[in-house]
């Protein structure tokens, strides 16, 4: 089991990415393969309400299993929303 | 004589509109007048007599024609001080009027000033302000979770239509292996019909079980194509619902983040000018006071005016009564003329004793009476 499993975000955020970014998670929630899985803003320049729905989603799943989440390069924009959606709460800032 | 020449001088410095010159000197000249006749009161009456025998011709005659000069001066001196006097009446009347409105207008202005700058009134109307843009906030920040929570419901929701999405193929597999069963049994109904026919007469009861049988596997393989097609049309409703949960759950918030941007400011503006006002009303403050303080000095000053008429009164007086004199000057006996003029000067001592406040009063700061 690894410290950290860093999932890299596209350029928009949206309800587009949810096939690919639930498959993502959901294996290493599945095999608990980390501590931590980290969500990469560095990209990222848009998010809308779903990719927020998808964000508290996994982290409901994720604490149900005791696996912690952060984010990191998040920025503009992107920080912004992020910051008016209380995230700070649920995702630690790396 | 001196007397009679700084007398003249001062008078003459009045009549070419320099009275304020000639107040002091036709004082000193007084003054000196006094001192002189009462020094020499008692030598004069002894002397007075034969001096006047002595002196009666040509010198009378020299001081009827002086007094005859000086008297048409005299008299237009009085003309311009009463003049002067009246003219400054008139004016002090006016600045005190003008006085009076301005503390009038100054009060009402400070009513105004305390009426727009009241607590309850501004304070509370930014008070109430601020209340609002706050409770805008708060209404956003709860928009947005309501979004958010609404958004992840949906996701969740997608997720297990999902999973039923992902089970189909499975189900279409096994209807598929129930259709090559289907087909296997027919082939195999086939077969025993041949057979059967091949056995002619004993095969007939057999021929129709591998009818029968031939028809079932034909009804099975059509029950599992109306299965297949339920599905197909279950696919596509889960596919539609995705796609319209997607919609729902994919909003675009960042008008949300600009409203409460503008909210923020709004908040700062309003601290912003509630401060500012708060100092503004210090300076309204300030300013009424040095507006109060300054009309109080306008109105001391407005006193000297009043001692300043007095002063000319009595000097009005005073040259009325040398005027009288003058022209009695050479016609009467020395001595009668030196009792006169101390009678006069007995009366302006009395009179400067009587009103002793016109001439002492000359500090600013030493009189702060109010004219209203």
């Amino acid at each position: 089991m690894k410290e950290i499993h860093s999932i890299s975000l596209p350029e928009r955020f949206d309800f587009s990415c949810h096939q690919q970014f639930t498959k993502e998670y959901q294996e290493v929630l599945d095999e608990k393969s980390a501590k931590t899985i980290q969500l990469d803003f560095s990209r990222v320049n848009y998010l809308d309400s779903s990719a927020l729905g998808m964000m508290v989603l996994l982290h409901r799943k994720a604490s149900a299993l005791n696996i912690k989440t952060s984010l990191r390069g998040a920025r503009g924009t992107a920080l912004d929303i992020l910051n008016m959606a209380n995230m700070k709460k649920l995702y630690q800032y790396d | 004589m001196s007397i009679l020449l700084a007398t003249i001088a001062g008078i003459l410095l009045v009549y070419f509109g320099l009275g304020y010159i000639a107040v002091p000197l036709v004082a000193i000249a007084s003054w000196w007048f006094s001192r002189d006749l009462s020094e020499q009161a008692s030598a004069a009456e002894d002397s007075a007599r034969e001096d006047f025998e002595r002196q009666k011709g040509p010198d009378n005659r020299h001081l009827q024609s002086l007094a005859h000069e000086v008297v048409p001066a005299l008299e237009a001196c009085e003309k311009s001080i009463k003049d002067i006097h009246s003219t400054q009446e008139d004016a002090i009347t006016t600045l005190g009027q003008a006085f009076e409105r301005l503390q009038v207008l100054m009060n009402r202005q400070g009513d105004c000033l305390k009426a727009l700058t009241a607590k309850e009134g501004s304070g509370e109307y930014s008070i109430s302000m601020q209340d609002f843009a706050v409770n805008t906030g708060v209404q956003l920040d709860r928009f947005i979770k309501t979004t958010v929570d609404m958004s992840a419901s949906s996701m969740d929701l997608l997720e297990k239509v999902n999973k039923i999405y992902e089970a189909m193929p499975v189900v279409m597999k096994a209807l598929k292996d129930i259709d090559g069963i289907a087909s296997q049994t027919n082939l195999l109904a086939l077969n025993a019909a041949i057979e059967a026919a091949r056995a002619g007469e004993a095969g007939r009861g057999f021929a129709v079980v591998a009818d029968e049988v031939r028809a079932l596997s034909s009804r099975s393989a059509q029950f599992s194509e109306g299965i297949q097609k339920q599905l197909s049309s279950i696919r596509e409703q889960i596919e539609t619902l995705t796609e319209d949960v997607g919609k729902v759950a994919s909003q675009d918030i960042s008008y949300v983040m600009d409203s409460k941007k503008e909210i923020q400011g709004a908040l700062a503006a309003i601290v912003n000018k509630t401060e500012a006002d708060a100092k503004t009303n210090k300076e309204v403050e300030s300013i009424a006071k040095s507006l109060e303080e300054a009309l109080h000095q306008a109105i001391r000053g407005m006193q000297f005016g009043d001692i300043n008429g007095q002063n000319l009164l009595f000097i009005k007086d005073t040259l009325a009564l040398v005027h009288k004199h003058l022209a009695e000057l050479g016609q009467t006996e020395p001595q009668a003329l030196a009792d006169q003029f101390h009678q006069l000067l007995e009366q302006i001592r009395r009179r400067q004793d009587g009103r002793r406040n016109p001439v002492s009063s000359s500090s600013m700061s030493s009189g702060d009476v109010e004219l209203f």
